[in-house]
């Protein structure tokens, strides 16, 4: 009996350290993907370069830009950490300002 | 003939007076919008006028060097009239934002532009340049506004330029829900050109732009509206990468 409460906290430990070592998304949203608010941006010739330097950032497997909901969302490669502050950083490095993230 | 020469001489000067710095997201105006720390621009340029008949080229490269920061490069080569006068100057430009403020819908940035144009042959003089620009966007619309002022430093007059610049979307209506679609912007300008000895001559230019993300195709009519009543032609094309 105590072997397998043992094995029912464990169980549910790691379940708990998987989930919560990816998605901060909205609710309901997949896994390994972020969005985060960005404000200042213009044309799509404008933008061009935040999409390109969030492209390049290690472990992202594909970002991408709405000019219409004014964010990027980026999906990580499955299993890697998202690093806010470095996303933020392109974002200012790219022009624009960094908003939430959601 | 005389008057011929006379006019060469005129076009000359004016041509290696007036290297053409055309970086914008407006035609002919100077713009404050970003190009992201490490990105380039390359805009080519073809401008054709009436009176006095001529035809040039113009090569423009605009380097990030950081968010704030841009180098922009112009070099012009005359095609006609012929002459030996073919090659203008080069014209460097640093533009430093001083100001921005972000808001999700809208965006408003001012800009320094500080630089030289540099002479490309032994027998001719340089210029210093000195300007602002400024930028204000706001869903469909951009506004883009600057004035330069150069310098002739030896036997180079002085010259001077203003630009007034609206760019409207006026295709897609919306944005597509994530990526980027081609858009459409219709574009008005009111520019003013100076030479030191002459008054300043002010144009209407209209034109059109086709955007995409990594290039642009477009092109304008411009037309004096004093002066000389001279009416141009300018078609450019830009790569982002």
């Amino acid at each position: 009996m105590k072997s397998l409460l043992s094995t029912i906290i464990v169980l549910f430990s790691l379940l708990f350290i998987s989930s919560t070592a990816f998605s901060k998304g909205a609710d309901g949203a997949p896994s390994d993907i972020y969005e985060m608010n960005v404000n200042g941006m213009t044309c799509p010739f404008c933008v061009y370069g935040i999409e390109k330097k969030l492209n390049k950032l290690a472990h992202v497997k594909k970002a991408r830009v709405s000019l219409k909901q004014k964010k990027v969302q980026i999906e990580m490669e499955h299993g890697q950490i998202f690093n806010e502050d470095e996303v933020r950083k392109v974002i200012t490095d790219s022009g624009f300002t960094p908003g939430k993230l959601l | 003939m005389k008057s011929a020469s006379k006019n060469i001489t005129l076009i000359a000067i004016v041509f290696l007076l007036f290297p053409q710095l055309l970086w914008a997201m407006g035609l002919r105006s100077f713009v404050a919008l970003p190009i992201e720390e490490g990105g380039h621009v390359i805009r080519l340029i073809a401008e054709q006028n009436k009176r006095p008949s001529n035809t040039y080229l113009s090569a423009n490269y605009a380097y990030g060097i950081s968010a704030k920061q841009t180098l922009l490069l112009s070099l012009p080569y005359r095609l006609s009239p012929s002459g030996s006068e073919r090659t203008g100057n080069i014209s460097a430009l640093y533009r430093h934002i001083i100001w921005q403020n972000d808001s999700p819908n809208s965006t408003t940035r001012i800009g320094l532009l500080g630089g030289a144009v540099l002479a490309t042959k032994k027998e001719r003089d340089s210029s210093i340049q000195a300007g602002i620009v400024s930028s204000f966007y706001q869903q469909r619309y951009e506004f883009d506004a600057d004035i330069l002022y150069r310098q002739g430093l030896g036997n180079n007059k002085n010259t001077g330029r203003y630009d007034f610049s609206w760019q409207y979307r006026l295709s897609p209506a919306h944005y597509p829900e994530w990526g980027s679609t081609s858009e459409w912007d219709g574009v008005i300008e009111l520019n003013g050109r100076y030479l030191e000895g002459n008054s300043t001559t002010h144009q209407i230019t209209t034109g059109l732009q086709w955007i995409h993300k990594q290039w642009v195709l477009e092109g304008g009519i411009f037309h004096d509206l004093n002066n000389k009543h001279n009416t141009g032609l300018l078609l450019s094309t830009r790569l982002h990468f």
